[in-house]
């Protein structure tokens, strides 16, 4: 395998937001708007409550939860960044009986777990760790690198689902609940990180890299366990944040009176592969500037002009990091020499499209779902 | 005024995996070695302990390039032990950047190397491990390295005072008994060792909680408190967690007090 399929297309921005031509596939209509962010305004945000006058949409939501079989309500997956735990938080403060469950992929910050012992402190919290077999999840983490592709977390990803599943299913809990929104996570290409779900499209990234299927068991959750978990054990997952309108900042805020939280520089900087991935790795290999889905989302919600989006994208996003650490860091970790893994940043990108993928089955798969469901779509696949 | 230090214990296994053994025997898989040291040294650890605990047993020393990754990925001071040998072997560690080489299983075989390696380098910068078994009668026996029925005859007190005469810099009393079982600290007799040898002594083994390092401290003021579960569980659990600062709040907040029972 030598070129990617990616489509070759002059530069273009979106004439709303802040999305480019880093999404080799974004769509653009006869007034320059992109895909992204009309997707968002018309389809997305009519998910959320950020625009009904009440504000007991998330009350409603945490009083409808079932009570679980055993000593919890609700599993949380708790990172030690915002979004987790501010579910967290609000489904404890609720009288909620949580189990915060903390995977631990070899790549936690020690802010990140001080915050998480925070929230482990809380009455009706009980805290429970999944720690993975290191030199397996390198491997994976490796084999991702070797492709070429930019969604080197979805590994993360991926069993971070099987695991709240897993605990779920273990203490006979019926309801997920995820820190994921659309406010922050709204706009995001497909591209950028493709469906965790497509069991086949990470196992033939691990057959590119030579890697025996075996390494991605203890990981996988695909399509067939989720249905299987949503349908037999009748767990469900909800998303508490896209019932009121979710600011971060404020958040934070919450957060730093309630538990002492402590914060850190930049989004999803709880896990120090994130930060390489984010800040590093995908603006060199694949050109990609994560910021630019944080600040189209801000724009679609009036919190930040197209002007101010543009003049922060103009600023490094890496100022504050000491990038040659990071990067000595993270080859080290994964055995690489330090010029080896500078050289495969290097290397051309690679998409999943240049690789086995069941994207058109399983999105059919989905929108059966919704169909027979009456949910509508709010997400990527 | 002595400020106790708090020392996070890493055991590294053979295939350098982070382990939390209980009674030395069997062991739980913790994570990633490196990544954890990392953490501790962001939580500014007072120092940090790591033994490779296979090494002796399988003839070699704690990996260099391990411990030069250790090295230069924290920034708090460095014990590490495992299988050290011969003076290169500290020379090589000391070069990497490590404050401490512990030794241990060396020293069953021939004594006269705590001599010669302290001369060389330094007492301060030689810890030696001494671990300990109390029989349900009589004195606590003490011996270095693994378990060895030859070796338990040798009265606690006294090879600590060998020790402390060869030039050793500290030593890390290990309670082999209490390894793991989060019970408390063997205060007695740490307090009598402290009283009868001038050299700094670390305890290890048994701690579960705070309450466990106030017991000790307030008996004595031991100039070092190592645990490996304390730091590595969540409070009054078995699931991992690292942490810390939690910890090193409460000894401050506790130092006048136990100031007073020093006095």
């Amino acid at each position: 395998m030598s070129e990617s399929n990616a489509p070759q297309r002059d530069y273009q921005i979106c004439s709303r937001c802040v999305m480019d031509t880093s999404d080799p596939w974004i769509v653009f209509d006869s007034q320059g708007r992109c895909n992204h962010c009309s997707d968002f305004l018309n389809q997305r945000l009519a998910v959320t409550a950020y625009r009904t006058p009440s504000n007991d949409g998330l009350e409603r939501l945490l009083a409808s939860i079932p009570r679980g079989r055993g000593s919890h309500d609700v599993v949380v997956g708790v990172s030690g960044g915002v979004d987790s735990s501010s579910v967290a938080l609000l489904a404890q403060q609720a009288g909620l009986r949580v189990l915060a469950v903390h995977l631990d992929n070899g790549w936690d910050t020690p802010i990140a777990l001080q915050n998480v012992l925070q929230l482990a402190g809380l009455s009706g919290i009980t805290y429970e760790a999944e720690v993975l077999n290191w030199k397996n999840f390198k491997a994976v983490q490796r084999a991702f690198i070797a492709a070429g592709v930019p969604d080197i977390e979805l590994p993360t990803d991926i069993v971070i689902q099987a695991a709240l599943h897993r605990a779920a299913v273990r203490h006979g809990i019926c309801t997920i609940l995820s820190g994921g929104n659309i406010a922050n996570e709204g706009i995001l290409p497909v591209c950028w990180m493709y469906n965790p779900r497509d069991s086949r499209y990470a196992e033939s990234i691990l057959n590119f890299a030579g890697l025996p299927q075996a390494f991605f068991t203890p990981l996988k959750f695909g399509f067939r366990k989720e249905l299987r978990c949503r349908l037999q054990h009748r767990i469900r997952t909800l998303y508490p944040l896209n019932q009121f309108l979710y600011n971060k900042d404020s958040a934070r805020q919450q957060l730093i009176s309630a538990i002492g939280w402590q914060s850190y520089g930049g989004k999803h900087c709880e896990s120090t592969y994130t930060r390489f991935c984010q800040l590093i790795y995908q603006p060199r290999r694949h050109g990609i500037d994560y910021r630019r889905c944080h600040l189209s989302a801000d724009i679609c919600l009036n919190l930040v002009t197209r002007r101010q989006a543009l003049a922060e994208l103009a600023r490094p996003a890496w100022s504050d990091l000491d990038v040659e650490h990071d990067v000595a860091f993270v080859a080290r970790k994964l055995d690489y020499a330090p010029a080896e893994l500078n050289a495969a940043m290097a290397n051309p990108p690679r998409w999943y499209v240049d690789f086995n993928h069941r994207q058109r089955l399983l999105g059919f798969a989905y929108s059966s779902f919704r169909l027979l469901t009456g949910r509508r779509k709010a997400s990527n696949f | 005024m002595l400020q106790p230090r708090l020392i996070p214990v890493l055991l590294v296994d053979a295939q350098q995996q982070l382990v939390k053994t209980i009674c030395f025997g069997r062991r739980q898989y913790i994570g990633d070695p490196l990544n954890a040291a990392y953490v501790f040294s962001g939580f500014e650890a007072d120092e940090l302990l790591v033994l490779d605990i296979d090494a002796s047993t399988q003839g070699r020393c704690i990996p260099l390039t391990f411990v030069a990754a250790l090295a230069r990925f924290t920034h708090v001071p460095l014990t590490v032990g495992g299988g050290v040998i011969s003076l290169e072997q500290i020379h090589g560690l000391l070069a990497l950047g490590v404050e401490k080489v512990a030794l241990s299983s060396v020293l069953s075989r021939d004594f006269s190397f705590l001599q010669q390696a302290a001369t060389r380098f330094g007492s301060s910068t030689i810890s030696v491990i001494l671990n300990v078994h109390v029989p349900e009668k009589g004195t606590p026996l003490a011996w270095c390295g693994r378990p060895d029925i030859s070796m338990l005859g040798r009265p606690l007190l006294e090879l600590a005072l060998a020790c402390q005469e060869a030039g050793a810099g500290e030593l890390l009393i290990h309670a082999v008994d209490r390894d793991g079982q989060r019970q408390g600290y063997d205060v007695p007799i740490l307090a009598e060792l402290n009283r009868q040898l001038a050299i700094p002594l670390v305890a290890l083994g048994g701690c579960g909680n705070h309450g466990h390092i106030a017991d000790l401290l307030k008996a004595s003021p031991l100039s070092g408190v190592a645990a490996g579960s304390l730091f590595i569980y969540a409070p009054d659990t078995q699931q991992v967690l690292l942490h810390y600062p939690l910890s090193h709040h409460w000894l401050q907040e506790q130092l006048p007090q136990l100031q007073e029972c020093w006095i």
